[in-house]
């Protein structure tokens, strides 16, 4: 038991529950910001999946590959900063246009 | 061992006291008198106008894009770095560097761009 | 660990990712000049300067495509090796000839963006245009998840930037803005069925996780599919969320119309075009290899599937889509509504293929069917939304009506967009109407079992195109019925020649389809075959894990 005492499920239970709450987030919040909070806390919640997966995991076999989980996190967070960058970037744009966060308010297209 | 580590007490001692002396000293010495200009949060230069809890111009966004591409740099520079050992001594050594200086430049060409368009200006 | 002797680097595998990395080094190229040597030069003079070297990038690569068989067999490194970089990505047919539609999609998409001043800041703007490119082509060859889900993040968050370029139009922010909400979602969701993904098999290569499917099915004696199996389920779904978020297959729709809508034209097509072919190759790859052992049974008895998921996704994406489609009165949002709809069709195909994946025969036919109707059909969009471009430079709007007249004006055109309409609606002699046939026509060769289940998917889809006529129609009627006043004026050279060239694509390759049929058949083959490189490579291996006992009801396959 490398893993130490606390058991695997208790891992993804702890990231279905963030990602459930970031769905929320996105499904309920309006402000933009809000928004975009979530969807950091979904993609993170699969970052805490990935790891704990990695970490518990036999030693891996010949269809394993080079690749492991923990470098799939390290990949995510990169990925979530530039999806912040250019969030922030377009919340700005909208922000200037409407001078509004709200996402429903943006609604100049419809039908 | 033991006199290095003497030393360094010794020293951390009066580094405290280096600080502490002038304190204590103003707290005996220093007269006290009380003024409405000495209690600003700023106290030279343009005078502070409004509450100091505003929000920040739109402008430090785009150093804030700035930093964040290089706070991401470290989380590839560094198990790069923690590997890096391992991998010379299999033979790696240069190819490694090599792909590492690559992702610099890579990194680097955005900040010559930033640079270039004027985002470091401040407006 | 340091491993006793080093694994060869293969330098040669460089050349066959030369697309990609020339690419990427042009836009970084064209990022500088824009803002270096043409600095303080006006925006349209701009404009004409760095689009036509940001054609370089696609004449580029298709220089590189071209030079091994200029050169014949044997230069830049040998055969074409199926897998690079340690089996992550493909070499394969499929890979080299979809980078050469994406480059030529590429090309007609820049061709477009010179067509009129809608922005400022062209070095940003095509440097977006070209690494977009890069992600689709990572995305056709990725054998691997995290290499698609990168592949397929670069993609799109390009396309969040190049949707938002229209400046002074509030549509324009609000595409990039809509775009980004669902698309973001869609990706985290996506991921977060990757890692579920990850933790059941213990791998994330494709045909590694193709392997362990295969042989836990064996050992508890199920013919497959996900009955019982809830975390797989669940992994299976998200993934399929994702996947139908990117094709804006319906439920998952309601961002493409507004961003269709709202984006540059030019943006709009490269959606259109090629982030729906390169993500439609990932989804095939995904589900036709990966995931083929939890198909699930079509109309046989039990055993529930993903193909009941995908089957209801495809009805309800292509009648929605063409239902949509025509009460719209704006061209882009209509053409939107279209590429939903053909997205439906799609499904159609890949369920076919499915199907005959599994009963073994003519699998690859099947497969290059649908990549086939995939090529025509981004060709044929591309065209279309040229017309758009045409329209925002002359009129600055582009409702459907804007086109009254075009054919007294500019019969050629006109004649070029009436082909490319007839392909849409899949009408003789046209390329549409041939992918169709060629694609709807596998569903005959599928195993008895199924047959029903998709011929009453055929029948529909069927009813689909007739609906999809009317709407098609009425471009026609404004190109050649009515009058107006108002005129776009006369087309740039870059609207016209991707017109020209998609209408030509549309009536040659309905007249000879062999050539790229086959193409897209070897293709196909080419990716239901892959495999993992023998051995695992010798690389320092992850600190070794003692196995955990799983409590809490989730039994991890390994």
């Amino acid at each position: 038991m490398t893993g130490g005492d606390i058991p695997l499920s208790w891992f993804l239970l702890f990231a279905s529950a963030a990602f459930a709450i970031g769905l929320f987030g996105v499904l309920a919040r309006r402000n933009a910001i809000a928004v975009l909070m979530a969807i950091e806390l979904m993609l993170n919640a699969a970052n805490i999946n990935l790891v704990a997966f990695w970490r518990y995991s036999d030693s891996p076999g010949p269809e394993a590959g080079p690749i492991a989980g923990v470098m799939l996190a390290i990949f995510v967070i990169t990925v979530a900063a530039a999806e912040v960058a250019v969030g922030i970037a377009l919340i700005l744009l909208c922000y200037r246009r409407w001078h509004a966060a709200d996402v429903d308010r943006y609604d100049s297209l419809a039908g | 061992m033991l006199p290095n580590y003497g030393f360094i007490g010794l020293l951390l001692l009066a580094a405290v006291a280096f600080a502490v002396a002038p304190l204590v000293v103003v707290a005996l010495v220093a007269p006290r008198k009380w003024s409405v200009e000495k209690g600003e949060a700023y106290e030279c230069g343009v005078r502070t106008t409004g509450e100091t809890w505003v929000r920040f111009r739109i402008q430090y966004y785009v150093y804030a894009l700035l930093f964040l591409v290089f706070d991401i740099e470290t989380i590839f520079l560094y198990p790069w770095a923690v590997s890096y050992l391992g991998l010379a001594e299999a033979g790696f050594g240069l190819f490694v560097l090599v792909e590492m200086v690559v992702f610099l430049v890579l990194l680097a060409v955005a900040l010559v761009f930033a640079w270039a368009a004027g985002d470091l200006r401040w407006v | 660990m340091p491993p006793s002797s080093p694994p060869p680097i293969d330098f040669s595998q460089l050349w066959a990712l030369s697309p990609e990395i020339l690419l990427t080094l042009w836009g970084l190229v064209l990022l500088l000049v824009d803002v270096g040597p043409l600095r303080g030069r006006p925006g349209s003079s701009r404009r004409k300067t760095v689009g036509s070297l940001a054609l370089i990038g696609p004449i580029g690569v298709f220089a590189l495509l071209l030079a091994p068989l200029v050169a014949g067999p044997g230069a830049g490194g040998g055969d074409p090796d199926p897998t690079l970089v340690y089996g992550t990505i493909a070499g394969d047919p499929l890979a080299t000839s979809f980078n050469g539609v994406i480059a030529l999609l590429l090309a007609m998409v820049i061709g477009m963006s010179m067509a009129w001043d809608f922005t400022e800041h062209w070095g940003a703007y095509f440097a977006l245009l070209l690494w977009a490119a890069v992600g689709m082509m990572v995305l056709v060859a990725a054998e691997e998840l995290l290499i698609l889900f990168l592949a397929l993040e670069l993609m799109t968050i390009c396309l969040y930037l190049a949707a938002a370029f229209e400046k002074d139009k509030r549509r324009s922010a609000e595409a990039g803005m809509k775009y980004f909400v669902y698309g973001s979602v869609a990706s985290a969701l996506f991921l977060f069925g990757l890692s579920l993904l990850y933790g059941l098999t213990g791998t994330t290569f494709l045909d590694g996780i193709r392997r362990v499917l295969v042989e836990s099915a064996a050992a508890t004696g199920e013919a497959g599919g996900l009955s019982g199996d809830l975390v797989g389920a669940t992994a299976v779904l998200l993934i399929l969320v994702g996947f139908g978020f990117k094709l804006a297959a319906v439920p998952f729709h309601q961002w493409a119309p507004d961003t269709y809508e709202g984006a540059p034209a030019p943006v709009s097509a490269w959606i259109a075009s090629g982030s729906k072919l390169a993500s439609l190759v990932a989804l095939m790859k995904v589900l036709l290899h990966a995931l083929a052992p939890w198909a699930g049974a079509v109309g046989g008895e039990a055993g529930g599937g993903w193909v009941l998921i995908v089957a209801a996704i495809a009805a309800a994406t292509m009648t929605y889509g063409n239902l949509a489609a025509l009460a719209q009165r704006n061209l882009k949002r209509m053409l939107a509504y279209s590429s939903i709809a053909h997205a439906g069709y799609m499904l159609v195909g890949v369920l076919a293929a499915m199907v005959t994946v599994r009963s073994g025969s003519s699998a690859a036919e099947a497969a290059g069917a649908v990549l086939f109707y995939l090529v025509i059909y981004s060709l044929t969009t591309v065209g279309a939304f040229a017309a758009a471009a045409w329209l925002a430079r002359g009129l600055g709007r582009d409702d459907i009506d804007d086109l009254d007249g075009l054919g007294v004006r500019s019969p050629g055109l006109a004649v070029c967009l009436a082909i490319l309409m007839l392909s849409l609606i899949g009408l003789p002699p046209t390329a549409g109407f041939v992918s169709k046939l060629a694609m709807f026509l596998e569903v005959l060769n599928a195993d008895a079992s199924a047959r029903s289940t998709l011929l009453l998917l055929v029948a529909l889809a069927l009813v689909n195109s007739v609906i999809s006529a009317f709407y098609y129609a009425r471009v026609l009627r404004a190109l050649f019925l009515r009058r107006s006043d108002r005129s776009p004026g006369p087309a740039p050279r870059g609207v016209s020649w991707p017109i020209v060239l998609a209408a030509l694509a549309a009536v040659g390759f309905g007249l000879e389809p062999a050539p790229l049929v086959d193409s897209m058949r070897s293709a196909a083959s080419a990716m239901l075959t892959i495999t993992l490189p023998p051995s695992p490579p010798d690389l320092p291996a992850p600190a070794p894990v003692a196995a955990i006992p799983v409590s809490g009801g989730m039994a991890m396959q390994k």
